[in-house]
């Protein structure tokens, strides 16, 4: 029994070294590699960027909108009464930006972004296509792992400032052309509510995200050795590690933020 | 021969009592002493199993030894650093068996994109176009790499090999995907470069019939062991 506990731990103990220093890796790579073909990294990380934060750009803004929205109205409707209603472009401002957001972009990118490059990674591996770039000198970290890092988190920031935009913006016209958020609450009072220490917390959110997006799925793409059935088992694998870390790290830096005051 | 200094130029590959074990443990490769000369074809012939693949991944650096060294021109590559590491592996290529094409690119970027990685200063079209001329697949290089066939894809996989001339090349089963009219080109291109460039090659085949690649010497590898050396032209056959 506490052999078999000894044995998790230290294996849950391993991957997660490994997770972590993917990241650093990489970005050592950028350097070690500096002789090397930039073009083919722009070119691989602007693909990344592009099916990631452009192709699914309506969809990510349309989300934005409608969470903006709901959030707005029962802010509006629960706050006005009441003494609080002052705090209401605040606790929409945190709840959009800080929370809600933030936390969308990282689901839907893992089930999304996550599960395509735990993939195409596993794929490559079984195919024997790592093993060919590795063959060829071509650094692992640097060709298949930074872009991937790189345009996924870059995703993450750009989507985080543009579906917040959208929510509380987007959501504002669409709740004020609706009548659903009466008269008292203007554009401005939201705009004032914007502190830069609210978009910083944000942004360190969405890039905490998406690199623990790209490196765990990494990983569990590359890990992947030659059977073709491991590679659905390292996207499971790969999704519900990232579930867990975004939602108890979004939780821990939300707490803090709120502690701090 | 000679360099200016007297001394023999150091062999192309040099494998002294190399070990590899496997994830649980088990021996792949025992105590490997080999050594190739440099312009020389070496053909390492064993059943499915016997640890070919094993020994030419470990020469292309893709296997850490457990044990022992490799020496390639006379450098052990495994106690390097990296930049002499690769600067040693880029001038071994390889051929895989199966796989090892990348699958989103098209022919023409499966064979230039080693060369445009290592120097990007390049213009990598006309090399590319050359060494697909040799090889007879100059009019697939725009296709997907996915949507041409396998004898293409292996040809493909011989190019992306010949492009960056490796002074070292690892031929994992030459025929296989290969019918002899097909063969035959990627043959006389390797003996070009071997004339020309003083190429060494090794080849991995399971019955010793590598008709119609030229081979100066073999090997047999059974378990994991080199056994008696075979000359080439002795057929053998592995029931």
């Amino acid at each position: 029994m506490f052999t078999r506990i000894g044995h998790v731990t230290l294996a849950a103990l391993s991957e997660t070294t490994r997770v972590t220093s993917l990241p650093y890796a990489a970005a050592k790579s950028y350097f070690v590699e500096r002789r090397k073909s930039r073009g083919l990294l722009l070119k691989s990380t602007l693909t990344q960027l592009y099916f990631t934060a452009v192709e699914p750009l309506a969809f990510f803004l349309t989300l934005g909108l409608i969470s903006g929205l709901v959030i707005l109205v029962l802010s509006v409707r629960l706050l006005e009464p009441t003494a609080l209603a002052q705090h209401v472009p605040t606790v929409v401002v945190r709840a959009v930006a800080l929370e809600v957001v933030p936390l969308i972009i990282a689901l839907v990118l893992t089930g999304r972004s996550g599960t395509a490059v735990a993939t195409e990674l596993g794929y490559m591996r079984v195919n024997g296509e790592v093993d060919a770039l590795d063959a060829a000198g071509i650094n692992i970290d640097y060709f298949l792992v930074l872009p991937r890092l790189v345009g996924i988190t870059l995703a993450s920031v750009t989507l985080t400032v543009m579906m917040s935009a959208a929510g509380l913006y987007g959501g504002y016209g669409l709740g004020s052309s609706l009548g659903l958020l009466g008269v008292a609450l203007h554009a401005s009072d939201l705009l004032d509510a914007v502190h830069p220490a609210v978009v910083g917390v944000a942004l360190m959110k969405a890039a905490f995200f998406g690199i623990t997006i790209a490196a765990v799925n990494c990983h569990q793409g590359l890990s992947v050795k030659r059977v073709m059935t491991e590679i659905p088992r390292a996207n499971v694998r790969g999704s519900v590690r990232c579930y867990v870390v975004c939602f108890l790290v979004n939780a821990m830096i939300s707490i803090l933020v709120v502690l701090r005051g | 021969m000679a360099d200016s200094a007297g001394a023999q130029p150091p062999p192309a590959l040099e494998l002294d009592r190399v070990g590899v074990v496997n994830e649980l443990g088990l021996p792949l490769l025992m105590r490997i002493r080999l050594t190739v000369q440099a312009g020389e074809a070496l053909a390492v012939v064993g059943r499915n199993g016997s640890g070919k693949s094993t020994l030419l991944r470990v020469v292309a650096g893709l296997i850490a030894p457990r044990s022992g060294t490799v020496r390639i021109a006379g450098e052990d590559v495994f106690s390097l650093d990296y930049h002499a590491q690769q600067r040693v592996r880029t001038r071994v290529g390889m051929v895989f068996e199966r796989g090892g094409v990348w699958a989103n690119r098209t022919i023409e970027s499966n064979i230039s994109l080693p060369l445009e990685y290592h120097h990007p200063e390049l213009d990598t079209r006309k090399t590319v176009r050359q060494v697909a001329e040799e090889l007879g697949i100059d009019g697939s290089l725009n296709r997907p790499a996915t949507e041409a066939d396998a004898s293409v894809q292996r040809r493909t996989l011989i190019a992306r090999a010949l492009v960056m001339q490796p002074a070292l090349l690892l031929f994992d089963e030459p025929q296989h995907s290969l019918t002899p009219d097909e063969a035959r080109p990627v043959c006389d291109a390797i003996e070009r470069r071997r004339t020309q460039q003083r190429l060494t090659v090794i080849y991995a085949d399971h019955d010793g019939h590598v008709d119609p690649f030229r081979v100066d010497r073999c090997v047999y590898l059974a378990h994991g062991q080199l056994t008696n050396q075979i000359p080439a032209g002795q057929r053998f056959s592995i029931a």
